[in-house]
């Protein structure tokens, strides 16, 4: 157990997640005697997968399509959803879903659909909490509707099938993003939030809108569709995304100039790097995990607690909100799958069905102080501090725990479309 | 310091542009000729993850000299000034320790693999192995430059509550 009271240890004193994780490795291999060559192997075959190379492709295509499908997406979402009560609130949403399946990171789906839709939504009377809120919870879908960053980092730390998790990934993502609807409709009617859109549209102004959304929604198409026919593997799904991306943006759109690009470049370059030099250390990290068999002993623990797998599952989710309240996605992810994986796949649960909890969890996780991301963003975008969501956003967390407790404990949500497979 | 950590950040902000360009495209030619012509490039996949390995570990140095590293601040940040100062220097000294011992453990993995070529481009495999050391000794060069860095704020600091 020395090696988690090194790592807590390291992560308190401020140490970045991905040395801290190489030392505590280190130390106890030191101590045990292990060669610290194998720190050094591990961290390069760690990186050494061309499954990995999806995570920076999907990063660049997400951070490419930011430029001129946004508009395009809000307004055919707004042709759709603007006439119901809540209307503009219920278009946000949508849009983020849609925008979710487009972009592989919860952060950037706030940043995009918000940075558009957040000012109408406060010049429409709704709460500026409320505002921050709704979209912390719904572009944090952005890590479960498929592609997903997470996703690519859990399976291949849990050796799952990437194709398996992106179709898993589908339906609870739309279905929290419809209960997110139908929630934004009653709060925004009991309160007068919003007007209703009361234009009308001519058949050729709805076939004009919806051709000009068709080309970026024709991306979820390419990502989902052809990992799930088997036309790509993930990895070329994201190389197939990131073309479209481009030649959308800049011959189709005109709107990618080469400084753009290479800004794009530039953020999805380091926002990959940082996970994936968190890969590399957490690879030499697991596999101290699995030779010293400390996986097995924290098994033990928890069956020593309890022996029913209700009230296990109920503890692992438990201590994933935890560690989501205070801690990065992928990091989670990398530190807890080889701990965790094993105790639930014990209890009888799929690793593909465990990765969708896992990444729900870290959902509610992300927005939820004090290290709120998606919250953090979208209370910036609003003009706030994150302290003025409350009690907002904790119905909205409240919501987002009863559908995970809905997935945990009915499988076939999240396991009925990889069976299609 | 600020010339040398700008250059590097261009540099690598730059080279990530060109690596992100070359994986495309070489994956992308890849697809077409599997699906057009029914044949692959043997070296196709192997290049993309020995690009996507040498640009993970100079990004991760570049994240080190702008210190954009994901890590948990929320109990250093509530600590006075000279303490957080203090618990700063001594988590980069960690860093150092770490970066220091894989970067020396790595430098022999490259010895030792450099006589070996990978099979589909054909380059010494100490070629990929060298990517993590020195991308070690880079980010223990700006590590020294962020320790600088902090004591140089606490002291401006105490000198303007003066």
């Amino acid at each position: 157990m020395i090696v988690f009271a090194i790592l807590v240890g390291l992560l308190v004193l401020g140490l970045p997640v991905a040395f801290a994780l190489g030392l505590s490795a280190m130390i106890p291999m030191l101590l045990d005697g292990f060669p610290l060559s194998t720190v050094a192997l591990r961290m390069t075959d760690g990186l050494n997968s061309f499954a990995l190379v999806a995570l920076p492709l999907f990063m660049l295509s997400g951070a490419l399509m930011e430029h001129g499908c946004t508009p395009r997406i809000i307004r055919f979402v707004n042709m759709l959803f603007g006439r119901f009560p809540g209307g503009f609130g219920s278009v946000t949403i949508a849009s983020c879903v849609f925008f979710s399946s487009i972009s592989g990171s919860g952060s950037a789906t706030v940043a995009a659909i918000g940075g558009v839709t957040s000012n109408d939504l406060i010049k429409q009377n709704y709460r500026r909490g409320y505002v921050a809120s709704m979209l912390a919870a719904t572009g944090g879908l952005g890590i479960l509707i498929p592609p997903s960053i997470p996703l690519v980092v859990y399976g291949i730390s849990a050796q799952v099938s990437i194709s398996k998790l992106f179709a898993a990934g589908f339906v609870p993502g739309v279905l929290m993003g419809l209960c997110a609807i139908v929630y934004n409709t009653v709060v925004a009617k009991r309160n007068h939030f919003g007007m209703v859109d009361e234009r009308r549209y001519t058949f050729r102004q709805a076939m004009a809108i919806t051709y000009d959304a068709l080309l970026p929604l024709g991306m979820p198409i390419i990502v989902l569709g052809g990992v799930m026919i088997g036309a790509f593997t993930p990895t070329e799904a994201s190389v197939v995304a990131t073309v479209y991306a481009f030649v959308l943006t800049a011959f189709v759109y005109r709107e990618l100039t080469l400084m753009r690009f290479f800004v794009a470049c530039r953020n999805a370059m380091t926002a990959s790097t940082m996970i994936l030099f968190v890969i590399a250390c957490a690879n030499a990290f697991s596999w101290y995990l699995t030779i010293d068999g400390i996986s097995g002993d924290i098994a033990e623990a928890f069956v020593n607690v309890s022996s029913n797998p209700i009230v296990i599952m109920l503890m692992i989710t438990l201590l994933l909100l935890f560690l989501g309240t205070f801690m990065e996605t992928s990091s989670i992810v990398l530190i807890t799958t080889p701990i965790l994986l094993p105790i639930v796949v014990a209890l009888g649960f799929d690793p593909v069905h465990y990765g969708i909890l896992l990444i729900v969890n870290l959902i509610i996780g992300a927005m939820t102080p004090p290290m709120a991301v998606t919250l953090f963003i979208s209370s910036r975008l609003c003009g706030i501090e994150m302290q003025d969501t409350f009690p907002d956003i904790l119905y909205i967390i409240a919501l987002y725990v009863v559908l995970l407790l809905l997935f945990t404990f009915i499988p076939g949500i999240t396991m009925w479309l990889p069976s299609l497979m | 310091m600020m010339r040398l950590r700008a250059g590097f950040t261009m540099f690598v902000d730059v080279l990530g542009a060109v690596i992100f360009s070359v994986i495309t495209l070489v994956s992308f030619a890849q697809i077409i000729n599997r699906y057009v012509f029914g044949q692959s490039f043997v070296f196709a996949e192997e290049l993309a993850t020995e690009l996507m390995i040498w640009i993970a570990f100079l990004g991760a140095a570049k994240c080190v000299s702008i210190d954009a590293h994901t890590r948990l601040s929320v109990v250093v940040n509530k600590l006075p000034p000279r303490l957080k100062c203090a618990a700063t220097l001594l988590s980069n000294l960690l860093c150092m320790i770490f970066l220091g011992t894989a970067g020396w453990y790595g430098c022999g993995l490259v010895k030792t693999t450099w006589r070996g070529t990978t099979i589909g481009t054909g380059i010494p495999e100490g070629l990929v192995y060298l990517a993590m050391p020195v991308s070690s000794a880079i980010m223990i060069v700006f590590l020294v430059v962020n320790s600088f860095d902090t004591v140089a704020k606490l002291k401006s600091a105490g000198e303007d509550a003066q």
